[in-house]
């Protein structure tokens, strides 16, 4: 059975840990590179997180979870090459998630896709409740019109409550580039999500 | 945070996403990862390995202080190691000398011809058997050059392209003042087989959605233009007679050539050619596709 959870009560707060599990942490991340038994611990302690956030990126869970095993599989080729805390291990592990979601974006043209099976889902689910559901693909259509840079910082910002530095860890930038670019995604999801609403009322109100 | 993402953030708050992790992926996963870390340890070496590299190492290194260690032995290899330096030094002065560089006139290069990869690459591609490949060298005026580019794809064809006009034989060739094809005029496609010195060769197979446009004759060159449409773009391929009067002397047109065109808006070129004729092939498609146009060529010869 699956469960269906508010996003607000998934929200994953990135805290700076301190003192000894920062220690233990890291000790764990270099006792993974040649002890499969502590790169399943390491596994098992970030998969939801990486999960939750291909879901987000995708909005399906099948395409998240194939993303998922590809994101972990290369996490096991390259975790021999990786030195850094847990926090850059966190920070290594969403940006191969990016690199992979924005793949399999590109390769299976998914923007027009998705939007056609967003909507086809939508439409043959029973909508636990028929606003929200709304919402929900609304929602998708505005975000996949973004490019996928834009859908990434959305994404990170908004569903997995990273702060902006940890955004620009993530993704290679400044802080400053990052805000600029959020303020710019937001303004065009702002346009795309009134012209969406505008367009929705229009046609219930012709309906009735 | 500012209103604009607090505003955002109130939208997606109440939106409820089926993210819930599915242990069954999850644990599946978990065995899958575990099987690639076994194999992963498969392949490193062996410790034994290591032992025996270790030691080997360890008994070059002896032999290598063994030999700094014992002074006689130290001056020997010294001595030896400079009468080589000055026996190396004096051949190169004595190369540098004596064989002074080719003067090349500048307005001829040289070009090296049946390059092996280039060829087999192509030929490969377009099945067509090549002859076997003899390095050859030609030179000629830089007016000959038609066309000249270095492949921007895989390594496989970064080698230099070349379509030469013009003869390594006698015959003089004078290239006319305006671009060839601007002085052409248009004909049908039976107008242009009775016009034709040669047998003109159609295309079989065309690239879905395009259609024979217009043939035009390149007067002066002994060749013909076919333009084919699909209503956007343009693909053309060039037919020019070997033999006759004004095109290409056989030997001349030595090379398979390949390109990218990339600045311009040719897209990509494929030459050939076969016993009669001279084959180039232009327009904005992928390669596989020329490719499929060119074997239809061949195989209808």
């Amino acid at each position: 059975m699956v469960m269906i959870v508010g996003t607000c009560k998934l929200r994953r707060v990135i805290s700076v840990d301190t003192g000894s599990k920062v220690d233990d942490d890291s000790q764990l991340i270099a006792r993974a590179r040649d002890d499969s038994t502590a790169f399943v611990q390491l596994y098992r302690s970030h998969y939801d997180v990486i999960f939750r956030y291909c879901a987000h990126r995708l909005f399906e869970r099948a395409k998240a979870e194939d993303v998922t095993s590809e994101v972990f599989l290369k996490v096991v080729e390259n975790i021999q090459g990786f030195k850094g805390n847990e926090q850059q291990f966190r920070c290594w592990l969403y940006r191969i998630a990016t690199n992979a979601v924005n793949n399999h974006l590109r390769k299976t043209n998914r923007r027009n896709r998705l939007l056609k099976v967003a909507r086809e889902q939508t439409n043959s689910r029973v909508a636990y409740c028929e606003e929200l559901a709304e919402k929900l693909t609304v929602l998708r259509e505005a975000v996949f019109t973004l490019k996928p840079r834009y859908q990434t910082i959305i994404t990170l910002r908004f569903f997995e409550n990273l702060k902006l530095t940890e955004i620009a860890e993530v993704l290679g930038s400044s802080p400053g580039t990052i805000r600029s670019q959020l303020t710019r995604s937001l303004a065009k999801l702002r346009k795309v999500l009134a012209t969406e609403f505008m367009e929705k009322s229009e046609v219930n109100e012709n309906e009735r | 945070m500012n209103d604009n993402e607090k505003q955002f953030q109130d939208f997606v708050r109440n939106i409820k996403l089926d993210d819930t992790p599915d242990p069954q992926h999850r644990d599946k996963l978990e065995q899958d990862l575990l099987t690639v870390l076994a194999k992963q340890g498969e392949l490193e070496p062996a410790p034994l390995m290591y032992k025996k590299l270790k030691a080997r190492m360890k008994s070059q290194e002896s032999f290598r202080e063994t030999i700094v260690a014992n002074p006689l032995v130290r001056k020997i290899v010294f001595q030896l190691a400079e009468v080589a330096a000055i026996v190396a030094l004096t051949l190169s002065i004595n190369h540098l000398f004596q064989k002074p560089a080719p003067v090349v006139p500048d307005d001829s290069t040289t070009i090296s011809f049946y390059m092996k990869e280039h060829q087999d690459v192509v030929a490969r591609a377009a099945s067509l058997n090549p002859s076997p490949p003899q390095a050859a060298q030609m030179h000629v005026s830089r007016h000959d050059v038609l066309y000249y580019e270095f492949f921007d794809e895989r390594p496989e064809f970064m080698r230099p392209g070349i379509i030469v006009r013009g003869s390594s034989s006698q015959r003089n060739i004078i290239p006319p003042e305006s671009p060839a094809i601007s002085n052409g005029h248009t004909l049908k496609l039976s107008e242009a087989r009775k016009k034709a010195d040669f047998d003109l060769v159609s295309p079989p197979w065309l690239h879905p959605g395009y259609m024979l446009d217009k043939i035009r004759i390149i007067e002066g060159r002994d060749a013909l233009q076919l333009l084919y449409i699909d209503g956007i773009n343009t693909l053309s391929l060039f037919e020019q007679s070997l033999d006759g009067q004004c095109g290409l002397a056989a030997q001349d047109f030595r090379e398979y050539a390949l390109y990218r065109n990339k600045g311009q808006t040719g897209g990509t070129i494929l030459a050939w050619r076969d016993d009669a004729l001279s084959y180039v092939l232009i327009g904005n498609l992928e390669l596989p596709q020329l490719m499929d146009m060119a074997q239809s060529i061949s195989a209808s010869k």
